[in-house]
Order: structure tokens, then C-alpha cells, then sequence
């Protein structure tokens, strides 16, 4: 690991002031002269601090207003923080939209050289580059048509076509691939993999968790401004669904006076001294209560959570089985159980025949106090096991089924049958 | 909790990528750097105002022969109703010259100062979404209201060989009063863009003052056809400076220049106002233009 960081953020906090009256114009200001403007304080960012490293790809998630576009204004030198310190080293290429100074009355060619100056890049630059940047978006005929002719996925084409040619170590990359086509897309993920290649650091924002998830080495998760916490893709996506899934109960529950949604705190790294909840083992074991590695399709899986609570507080916990490709394939947690007692120390869950296809999982388990907006730990990559199985059925998961006209009953126990004695 | 102080530090003013954007040879500030600034957003300010000036006559069927056609029908306009009318003209020799110079001059500021005073608004969406320098703006701005002004100069310079008045040695100083005109609607131009972003109004105050400025400078009239208390105050501009020091160098070396009309220490007075005003405008401008992004 490089000694520094290419960006480094440390607490960075941002406070929008809204005035509550809008005043542009002079007589307003003549007129109010002794009152002073009323403004309501909106925090956007609130102690955020990360660091990306060399050609890391870095991506951001997080529903729409929890300060991801903020943040990267923020390192992109756009807004100044209110608090905090960022520092970037490497040149970083200035665009955060696509297409940022598209002029619709300019034709194609000349909307190219504009935006590639604003890139940063020299006119020669692009001179020397121009056949292939239109070639990219595949515009050929199109070039000297004005932009006001384009449709939106031809100035998307265009407007990524330009943005990848800029002389840059640092990209900070928000909301690509909303449009385009999915042939498109695929060529804008190869100009991923080779800027990846290429040893560039990248800041990604999207809501595309597949994209996210395919190129991402660290993935964080922003809420209302919090940091919630800096995962692998797995679990950092993991993570932002919990948190999409929690925001929709708890918006309907807001009437019911559930006064606790304390905002998430970070899992790890916190400097708090109290003692809290955490995990200290996860452990497989098979349904004769071994502990096991190795699974067959249709065995029975037992996931053994073992806490540290020492004040003995309400607990939670989930556990979701990830593929090694990062697939997620099941996720549950005791807030959809009805558990007798959450204060205890050991979580136990049992997958009953487990339709699980051959591959190699893994687990992520997460640690939660009363709500799932009180986040103690996760853990990801916890107890890799594999799965194995008799027959080729091919597929994420085994799904009983039945042709018309076979046999019943053969077909039923066709896994076990095979399987050379129990 | 880090203070405010040292927030501003590395992100604020060198536009958050401070020590970084030096090394990678990208200087945020021109009067640190200013070679090393304009090699890096020179190409920036030209590509805007080449568009600007392309955009300014499109669509439009003469094109850019408006660029010539409009202060020239706006002169042949004057020039009738002030010899034909008013009979001020035919006092003054080469009145059709004199009237066409001030014109030209006087289009460059009225040009550069509204083009450039609405341009950090107008580019808001570039504002909100990239960073660069703010400055570049109004500076292309003004780059692009100069090159209307150099292709009047060309006219203008074939009036001046037609009428047989033929180029002096001084004529070299005359691009001295070009780069003095620019210093001038440039400092202004910072201070009512920077001020626009947050008083709309500006538009409208600055129509009326340059309506009055107008009257104000010689544009119509020779300097010395106003009565002397008057020729005194108004000699004060720099724009009276300029429009005549013009005159007596491409039209007739007699006209008489601020430094005829003021006593000494004052007649620098509008030869320095524009310096004053770009200071105070760069001053200004840099001082708000970290917050453009979040109040446009």
C-alpha cells in the first residue's frame, strides 16, 4: 500500500444555508437593510473523512440527498467545506456530469473541442484525438449536425467519448450510466477496466449497484450525511440495500413515534469508549451440529453468531450468504424473526436444505442494536464454505421442478439418490 | 474538530486540489503564476470566447457582418443628425472619423462590461459542475467582445485611408490605449459579474449608467467643445482619456489630450483609475467566486 493517499478527506462537514426568504434583488436588500437574513441550516456532510488510494476505484453510495454529490463536489474543489480539511494529490479530472458545457446551437465538432477545453485538455489534444473520439460515440455521420439534433443517448455517447480523454490520474465519475444503450454501456465498462488497467483513481457515484459492484475495490456507504461505513462491494451494497429497506419501514413508522432512529453510526474505527456490542465469532456448522466447510445441496447449514454484549442489550442480527463473484443470494436477519430473547450472546440460524448450487460462498453478518439504524459491526467474508452437488443442474439455486411425464417419484430424491451412501 | 482557518487552506482557494494542481504544472493563481495560468486555462478562455463570438451571430442570415454593420449604421445614424441636425460636426475637422472612433471604443466597453457582467450567471451550469478558475469567464468574455473591436478597427482603418489622413510613428501607442481600454471594461467587468450573481438588479442600473456614462464621455463631441469647468471633471475618465488620446493619434495630433485640459498631478488620474479598477475587481471577484457554485 502506497504511503499516502492520492485524496484524503479528514472531517469534512457542509452546511448549505438556505435563506428562507430569497433576496436578489437590491430593494430587498435596501429595504431589509436592519433585518438580517433568516437562514435555515441544511447539513450536508457531516464528519465525513475517507481516503482513496492509487489507483483505487472508490465508489460512493447512498440514496438521493445523503450528500454523495455534495462530497464529491467537495473533492473536486466546487464547494468549499464549511469544516475540515481535503487534500488531493495527482491532477484530477475536473468533470463530475457529462457533457458540462454542451452548447445545443454548436455542432458536434466544435462541442467537442469546447468541452475538451474545459477538460483541461490543449487544442492540438484533441485535434490529435478526434476521429477517435467521434468514432467512440459513434457519431461519424453526425458530426457537423448541431447538438440541439442529438438524442439524449447520442450526447451521453459524445459527452463520455470526450470525458475519458482527459489527462488525468484522479476521475471523479457521477451518474455515467444512467443513459445509453446496453451496448453502450458495455463499451463504457471496458473503458472501466482499462482506466482501472491503466493504474487511474477513481471516485464513482451511482445508484448502479451492478456497475458498483463489478469495479469498486471499497465501496462507501453514506446516510443523511453519515458516514455509515467504508466496505467491500458486497458488503457495502449490502449494507445500502439494508439501509434502502429500513428507510422505507421506518418512513412508514415515522407516525408511530419511533423516536430512536438515531442516526447510523460507524461500525468500526469509532473512538467511543464504551464497550459495545460486537462480534466475536462466526462459525458453519453442519446440521449434525459439526462444524463444517463443505455443504452439499439440500444439507442443512448452521451459522453460529457469537457476541460480545456487555451490558447485555437488545441485539440483532443478519447474516446473508454472498457467492464469491459477490452475487448476493439470501439475506436475513432477526428483525423479520420473532425471537424470544435478543439480549444474549450467541445468534443461531439454520438454513434447512440448502438450495444452494456448487460454488464458493461466503458469509456477511451484521451486528444491530434495537433498530437497524444502530449498526454495531459487519463483518464480511466471514466463513467461506463451499457447496458441492451430484448433479449438473446449472444456476444460481436448485429449484424443485418436474417435466411433464417423468417420474415422479425417482425424480424427487434424484440428488440423494446418487450420492454414495450417507 | 479542525477550525474554519485551516479549512479554507487547501481547498477553498486553490480550488481543492491545491498543492496537487501546482505540481501537475496547473497554477489556480494568475498573479502567482501568471505564465505558467495562462499556458494552462489560456486555451480555456479562447475556445469560450471564440464560441461566444460564434454564438453572437448565429442563426442570423448577414452573420458576422453585423459585427460591422451595426456601429456602422449606428454611426451613419449620428453622423447625420449631428452635421445635418444639430450642426455640431461641421465645426469639428474629420468629425465623420472622430464620431466612428468614439463609436468603436465606446461599442468595445458597452459590449465587454454586459457580456461579461451576465456571464458567470449565464454559465452557471459549468459553475455548479466543474471546477476551473472563475476569473476565466468574464476574461473570455472580454476576449470576445475584442475580437468585434479588432474587426471595427480594420474598418475603421480604411476610413482612415480613404479620408488620406495616412498612419503616423505614433501609431503604436495606440495599442498601448487598446490594452488600457481592455484593463478598463476588465475591471469593471469583474466587479458587476461578481456583484450580478447576487443583484439582478445590476442589469438595469448598469443600462441607465451607461446611458448617462455615455453622454458623459466624448463620443459625440471633441473634448474641447465643452466649456472648461465642465471639460475638467469629465476629463477625469479614463474613457475620455482614451477616446481621445485615439484621436490624436490616428485622426489629428491636434486634439487635445487629458493632459492638456487637466493640471499635473491630476491628469494621471484617469490613466491609473483603470489599474485601480482592475485590482479592485480581481480583488473582489476572487474573493466571492468560491461561493458562485452554491449561489447561482
Amino acid at each position: 500500500m502506497p504511503a499516502d493517499p492520492l485524496i484524503s478527506a479528514r472531517s469534512v462537514n457542509k452546511t448549505f444555508k438556505l435563506p428562507t426568504e430569497r433576496r436578489d434583488r437590491l430593494k430587498e436588500h435596501v429595504v431589509h437593510l436592519f433585518r438580517p437574513i433568516v437562514y435555515h441550516e441544511f447539513e450536508a456532510l457531516h464528519d465525513v473523512s475517507l481516503s482513496v488510494d492509487d489507483g483505487e476505484f472508490f465508489s460512493i453510495v447512498g440514496h438521493n440527498g445523503s450528500g454523495k454529490s455534495t462530497l464529491l463536489k467537495i473533492l473536486a474543489g466546487i464547494y468549499r467545506p464549511t469544516s475540515g480539511q481535503v487534500e488531493v494529490r495527482g491532477r484530477l479530472s475536473p468533470f463530475i456530469e457529462l457533457g458540462v458545457g454542451f452548447n445545443p446551437e454548436l455542432t458536434a465538432r466544435d462541442n467537442v473541442y469546447l468541452n475538451g477545453t474545459i477538460l483541461g485538455l490543449e487544442r492540438r489534444q484533441i485535434a490529435a484525438q478526434f476521429d477517435d473520439i467521434i468514432g467512440f460515440a459513434e457519431l461519424e455521420p453526425f458530426v457537423d449536425l448541431k447538438l440541439k439534433n442529438y438524442s439524449s443517448g447520442m450526447l451521453v455517447r459524445l459527452a463520455f467519448s470526450v470525458a475519458i480523454r482527459a489527462h488525468a490520474e484522479i476521475l471523479l465519475i457521477d451518474e455515467v450510466l444512467a443513459v445509453g444503450d446496453a451496448s453502450f454501456q458495455l463499451k463504457c465498462f471496458d473503458v472501466f477496466r482499462r482506466l482501472r488497467a491503466e493504474g487511474k483513481t477513481i471516485v464513482f457515484v451511482s445508484h448502479d449497484l451492478n456497475s458498483v459492484m463489478e469495479f469498486s475495490d471499497r465501496v462507501m456507504v453514506l446516510d443523511h450525511g453519515h458516514v455509515v461505513g467504508t466496505y467491500a462491494p458486497a458488503a457495502g451494497i449490502a449494507v445500502y440495500q439494508q439501509l434502502n429497506e429500513e428507510k422505507a419501514s421506518r418512513d412508514l413508522a415515522r407516525s408511530a413515534a419511533a423516536s430512536t432512529t438515531a442516526a447510523p453510526t460507524a461500525p468500526t474505527g469509532a473512538n467511543g469508549n464504551e464497550p459495545r456490542p460486537s462480534i466475536r465469532t462466526v462459525a458453519t456448522y453442519s446440521g449434525d451440529g459439526q462444524p463444517a466447510r463443505v455443504f452439499h445441496r439440500g444439507d442443512d447449514l448452521r451459522v453460529v453468531v457469537a457476541v460480545d454484549n456487555p451490558h447485555g442489550a437488545e441485539l440483532n442480527a443478519s447474516v446473508g450468504i454472498f457467492r464469491s463473484d459477490g452475487l448476493q443470494c439470501f439475506s436475513t436477519s432477526t428483525f423479520d424473526a420473532e425471537l424470544t430473547q435478543r439480549t444474549g450472546d450467541s445468534f443461531e440460524l439454520t438454513c434447512r436444505d440448502l438450495p444452494l448450487q456448487r460454488g464458493t460462498y461466503h458469509l456477511l453478518v451484521g451486528l444491530f442494536g434495537k433498530t437497524r439504524a444502530t449498526v454495531h459491526e459487519y463483518q464480511d467474508h466471514v466463513c467461506d464454505f463451499q457447496v458441492a452437488q451430484w448433479d449438473d443442474y446449472e444456476g444460481v439455486c436448485y429449484v424443485h421442478h418436474r417435466w411433464a411425464g417423468e417420474q415422479p417419484a425417482e425424480r424427487a430424491d434424484a440428488s440423494r439418490d446418487q450420492r454414495p451412501g450417507p | 474538530m479542525i477550525p474554519r482557518r485551516l479549512a479554507r487552506l487547501p481547498a477553498a482557494l486553490n480550488g481543492g486540489a491545491g498543492p496537487a494542481q501546482q505540481k501537475a504544472g496547473r497554477s489556480a493563481n494568475p498573479l502567482r503564476r501568471p505564465a505558467a495560468w495562462l499556458s494552462t486555462y489560456g486555451g480555456m478562455i479562447r475556445e469560450i470566447a471564440f464560441t461566444e463570438f460564434k454564438l453572437k451571430y448565429q442563426g442570423s442570415v448577414l452573420g458576422y457582418v453585423w459585427s460591422f454593420a451595426k456601429p456602422l449604421m449606428l454611426f451613419a445614424i449620428l453622423y447625420f443628425v449631428f452635421t445635418h441636425v444639430f450642426k455640431l460636426g461641421s465645426s469639428v475637422p474629420h468629425y465623420g472619423h472622430y464620431l466612428l472612433l468614439g463609436i468603436v471604443l465606446w461599442t468595445y466597453f458597452v459590449d465587454a462590461t454586459i457580456v461579461a457582467m451576465v456571464s458567470v450567471v449565464e454559465r452557471g451550469d459549468l459553475i455548479r459542475k466543474v471546477y476551473f478558475p472563475r476569473i476565466v469567464i468574464p476574461i473570455a468574455a472580454s476576449v470576445s467582445s475584442l475580437i468585434t473591436l479588432t474587426l471595427n478597427l480594420a474598418v475603421i482603418f480604411v476610413f482612415i485611408v480613404l479620408g488620406g489622413l495616412g498612419f503616423r510613428s505614433s501609431l503604436p501607442i495606440f495599442l498601448l490605449l487598446l490594452l488600457e481600454l481592455f484593463v478598463f471594461s476588465l475591471g469593471c467587468s469583474l466587479l458587476l459579474a461578481a456583484l450580478y450573481v447576487r443583484f439582478r438588479d445590476l442589469r438595469h442600473i448598469w443600462d441607465v449608467f451607461l446611458q448617462l456614462f455615455y453622454f458623459m464621455s466624448p463620443i459625440l463631441y471633441p473634448l474641447t467643445l465643452l466649456p472648461a469647468r465642465v471639460r475638467g471633471l469629465l476629463a477625469l475618465s479614463p474613457m475620455a482619456q482614451i477616446v481621445e488620446d485615439s484621436r490624436k493619434i490616428l485622426i489629428t495630433p491636434s486634439t487635445a489630450s487629458v493632459t492638456g485640459v487637466l493640471p499635473a498631478p491630476l491628469w494621471l488620474v484617469p490613466y491609473l483609475l483603470p489599474l485601480a479598477l482592475l485590482a479592485l475587481g480581481y480583488w473582489y471577484f476572487e474573493r466571492t467566486a468560491a461561493q458562485f457554485a452554491e449561489e447561482i
